[in-house]
């Protein structure tokens, strides 16, 4: 008998079924504004959050290259119009088709989409089913995601509903990376950006 | 320092005397109790929560054996191999394998409880395999070859000069003590093994059975770059670890993140369901390797099954007043605490480690705090149970509980054993227990006792 | 209704007064009730060392006892929890312990409905949560509504009020730093408090409070919640 079947003799052994699976109610946030709400969440584990017009978009991300002092960027594939921004941003190299992270790990910062904004928690949903980077929103040091409004929901169960289980991988990002390990003291940025820009239209 | 549950007692008492030690402890829990009250405090539904977790988890273990197999179906659908290990030895053979076929040279390692258990680490670098912690607390412990001491603050009992002093020493680099430049200095290091990975072993908080799903929490981005740029990455899981449904992790994270670092949702969360194959990154190859180790032993017994709803938050820890003073190294265990405690002896070997459950004073404050309700406490007495009837403790006690027994079984006796105590005192003989009185008085007994007075002065007024 | 009263050994040895106390306290109430002379202990500290097969002996003396009340009422928290929490696990009969054991306070205030006792005490003093009484039984409010209630006493509370004394019964003895650190950090938050004395629904975590501030010179006075109560 080799162990998978050893394991589960076992516990088909020990099997009881005493206690039922606890349903779990859906919590829809109710009375609540899901942006400000949003807002507030993301602000509060250190997320930096713009809402803006869309043709504010260039202007608002040029405002980021200069505080960051952003040189290098890799900006994911955007729809037209925004691809056309991000072509026309001052710095010294935009990297769109990497044919490898390695490039990506060079660049300063990254644009991305994202799939949702959980207004609860402050969290950033990205839904791998695609071609995308996964990686494009850990390796550089300031993160930028252009987003819209109707993507905030109010909870992950919202995001699980719609999602199901048809997906590669989903990565929530709930502000900046961080750490405590060195005498509680929280330092951003130890594997992934220091910096999380929302740019929301 | 030799660190072995046997030593406990011995290795408590230098913890005690290590100023240093205590000050970085106190510090620490402090801080994270303070934050967690803070972020518990704001649900409402708290105790609702704790209870649905409680219920989740004793459904689960209940029914192990069909929620392992629908994950394994469907993470098999998925295209990630599943792997069974009744062992650690099993474990570390799969890995190594994989390994070689893959000529793998350099594996990058998130956090995990389970790889601690079985060594892994030390096995792949035995074997010629690079293999580097990048949790910044693990990769300061891996530096300063230790145990972690927390599960899941591992360097805890370090200070920020000991740190500094540690990378100056290791890494070769200008002394610095600030908490943001040592960071600085680990990304650099580790974001070049990350780059030049062949491996990412991972463990993992949640298995969801419904859809396979490998779900991992953490941080500092380690765990998404360990499974996301290396072409393979192997999760290695006990196998209390599944969950029924995608819907259940929204109650685990509201109580985990609280439970583990005070935080109402931590930075990161990785769903895995499947390699993605010819995709600019992501692993091609998943493994999960799912472990027994001394689980199934838990499973067998209705007092200790209980034991496998943890989800190694790490709070009983920090609420447990002896681990507040004596850290988690004294335990010589990589489970401290009180849920260290119950799993050590049950996991791995009860006589090496029969002295834990008698470590506590039963107070109850890890059950209190525990986010899935276990009654740490009282498996640990029924553990002190189990150390009796397995004739662990010494023969004296043993004695010293009999001639109790009978005296206390008969109030004739009794009665004469107190007068006989009160006679011995009198004429200055009071035995001295050393343990007690050399930190502590210790009462005289009354001159006349309860019964006395009620016989001769209280009882008449009642009839 | 048949109420029998349970001093715990260590109180009918140790501290008798905390029996004559509770006496006085319920025979000012009205209540009827019987102390059985042949009792001993309810057996805790064997079982809590996993004696379990000298407890369950000790149980059944217990048993023989007390098994025709309708409530059992002891002054101790601990010993409380054991027969409440304990003796059907141990036992297994068809006793109904868990509804009809009661420690002191709780008993007061939720069966017999009782505020306050018409005591009078005019001291500072603060309240130790002993483990059991609070997390075994949970009784939180139920003394401190009593001493609230007591004429001129001022009720303080400590700092970590609900941390363990240290005591934990053979933890004592079996790590005796450990139990010592714990003792100490205990005693100065009572220092710390301006309380002059110190009271719990156990005279047990008050033993250990007081064995550590006595021996440190600390003027730290303890007395059981029932003395307070029947100072009237
Ligand atoms: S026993 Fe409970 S509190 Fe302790 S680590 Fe496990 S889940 Fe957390």
């Amino acid at each position: 008998m080799n162990s998978r079947e050893q394991i589960l003799k076992l516990l088909k052994q020990h099997q009881t079924n005493k206690t039922p699976l606890p349903k779990i109610d859906t919590t829809a946030l109710l009375n609540v504004n899901l942006v400000e709400k949003f807002k507030f969440e993301f602000e509060r584990v250190g997320g930096i959050f713009i809402k803006t017009a869309f043709n504010r978009i260039f202007d608002e991300i040029s405002k980021i290259i200069t505080t960051e002092n952003l040189r290098k960027i890799y900006a994911e594939n955007f729809d037209n119009e925004i691809n056309a921004i991000i072509k026309n941003l001052q710095v010294d190299e935009i990297i769109t088709q990497p044919h490898s992270y390695r490039q990506i790990s060079i660049v300063d910062a990254s644009i991305t989409s994202c799939d949702f904004l959980i207004a609860e928690t402050g969290t950033i949903v990205f839904i791998h089913r695609d071609e995308k980077f996964k990686s494009a929103v850990l390796l550089p040091r300031v993160h930028i995601i252009i987003a819209k409004e109707k993507q905030i929901v109010g909870t992950l169960e919202e995001v699980f509903s719609i999602s199901g289980g048809n997906f590669d991988s989903i990565f929530l990002i709930t502000g900046p990376s961080r750490t405590a390990d060195i005498e509680k003291v929280i330092v951003q940025g130890v594997h992934g950006p220091q910096k999380v820009y929302l740019i929301i239209v | 320092m030799n660190y072995t549950p046997q030593k406990f007692s011995i290795n408590a008492k230098r913890a005690l005397e290590n100023e240093k030690l205590r000050a970085n402890l106190t510090r620490a829990i402090k801080h994270t109790l303070t934050k967690r009250t803070e972020v518990v405090s704001e649900l409402s539904n708290w105790e609702e929560l704790r209870q649905l977790a409680h219920d989740i988890k004793k459904h689960t273990i209940e029914n192990l054996g069909y929620y392992l197999e629908l994950f394994e179906k469907r993470a098999i659908e998925n295209g990630i191999n599943v792997l069974w290990a009744k062992d650690g030895n099993e474990a570390r053979e799969f890995v190594i394998e994989i390994a070689k076929k893959a000529k793998a040279k350099l594996c990058v390692k998130s956090k995990s409880m389970v790889t601690e258990e079985i060594g892994l680490r030390e096995f792949l670098e035995e074997n010629g395999i690079e293999t580097v912690e990048t949790d910044l607390g693990e990769f300061i412990v891996q530096l300063a070859n230790e145990m972690p001491s927390h599960i899941t603050a591992p360097a805890m009992h370090k200070s920020r000069d000991e740190i500094g002093e540690l990378f100056a020493e290791k890494l070769g680099v200008e002394l610095t003590t600030e908490p943001e430049k040592l960071t600085a200095i680990a990304r650099k290091i580790l974001r070049e093994k990350f780059l030049n990975a062949d491996i990412g072993i991972s463990g993992a908080n949640f298995l969801v059975a419904e859809t396979g799903s490998i779900v991992i929490v953490e941080n500092e981005g380690n765990a998404g770059l360990t499974t996301t740029l290396p072409k393979i990455h192997i999760a290695i899981a006990g196998i209390e670890k599944v969950i029924p449904r995608l819907v259940d992790l929204t109650i685990f994270f509201k109580i985990l993140g609280r439970s583990a670092t005070a935080q109402r949702f931590t930075s990161y969360v990785s769903i895995i369901n499947s390699p993605r194959k010819n995709k600019p990154d992501s692993p091609e190859e998943i493994y999960i390797i799912l472990l027994d180790n001394g689980r199934t032993e838990l499973l067998k017994s209705e007092k200790l099954k209980p034991a496998l709803y943890c989800i190694k938050c790490g709070a009983c820890m920090l609420a447990c007043p002896v681990y507040q003073r004596v850290g988690g190294h004294t335990y010589g265990s990589i489970y401290p605490g009180p849920i260290g405690s119950v799993l050590t002896p049950t996991m791995f070997g009860f006589n090496e480690a029969k002295v834990l459950p008698f470590a506590s004073s039963l107070c109850g404050r890890c059950y209190e705090i525990c986010p899935v309700k276990i009654e740490i406490h009282h498996i640990l007495l029924w553990l002190r149970h189990e150390a009796v009837q397995k004739n662990l403790t010494s023969k004296l006690e043993k004695i010293v509980f009999k001639l109790w027994t009978i005296s206390m079984r008969n109030v004739k006796l009794y009665e004469l054993g107190a007068s006989l105590m009160r006679f011995v005192s009198k004429i200055g003989l009071q035995p001295k227990f050393k343990n007690w009185t050399k930190t502590r008085d210790f009462p005289q007994l009354a001159e006349k006792s309860f019964r006395e007075i009620w016989r001769k002065e209280l009882k008449n007024d009642f009839k | 209704m048949k109420i029998g009263l349970f001093i715990p050994c260590y109180i009918d040895q140790i501290y008798p007064q905390v029996g004559v106390a509770t006496v006085k306290i319920l025979k000012k109430l009205g209540v009827k009730f019987d102390y059985p002379l042949n009792q001993t202990c309810c057996g805790q500290p064997a079982f809590n060392t996993g004696y379990w097969e000298e407890a369950k002996t000790i149980a059944e003396n217990f048993k023989n006892i007390f098994s025709d009340f309708d409530y059992i009422v002891s002054p101790s928290g601990s010993c409380t929890s054991m027969v409440k929490n304990f003796y059907p696990e141990i036992l297994q009969d068809s006793n109904d312990w868990e509804n009809k054991t009661f420690e002191l306070s709780d008993f007061l205030v939720n069966v017999l409905g009782v505020d306050s006792t018409g005591a009078e005490f005019p001291h500072t003093v603060a309240y130790h949560d002993s483990c059991h009484a609070l997390r075994e039984l949970g009784i939180k409010n139920e003394p401190r509504l009593l001493l609230r209630n007591v004429k001129k006493l001022k009720l303080v509370e400590i700092e970590n009020s609900e941390d363990c004394c240290g005591f934990g019964g053979t933890f004592s003895v079996k790590f005796p730093e450990i139990s010592t650190e714990m003792v100490k950090d205990k005693v100065k938050s009572i220092v710390n408090s301006g309380a002059e004395f110190v009271t719990s629904t156990d005279s047990s975590c008050l033993m250990h409070i007081f064995g550590y501030a006595k021996r440190k010179n600390f003027k730290v006075k303890i007395i059981h919640i029932a003395e307070i109560l029947a100072n009237f």
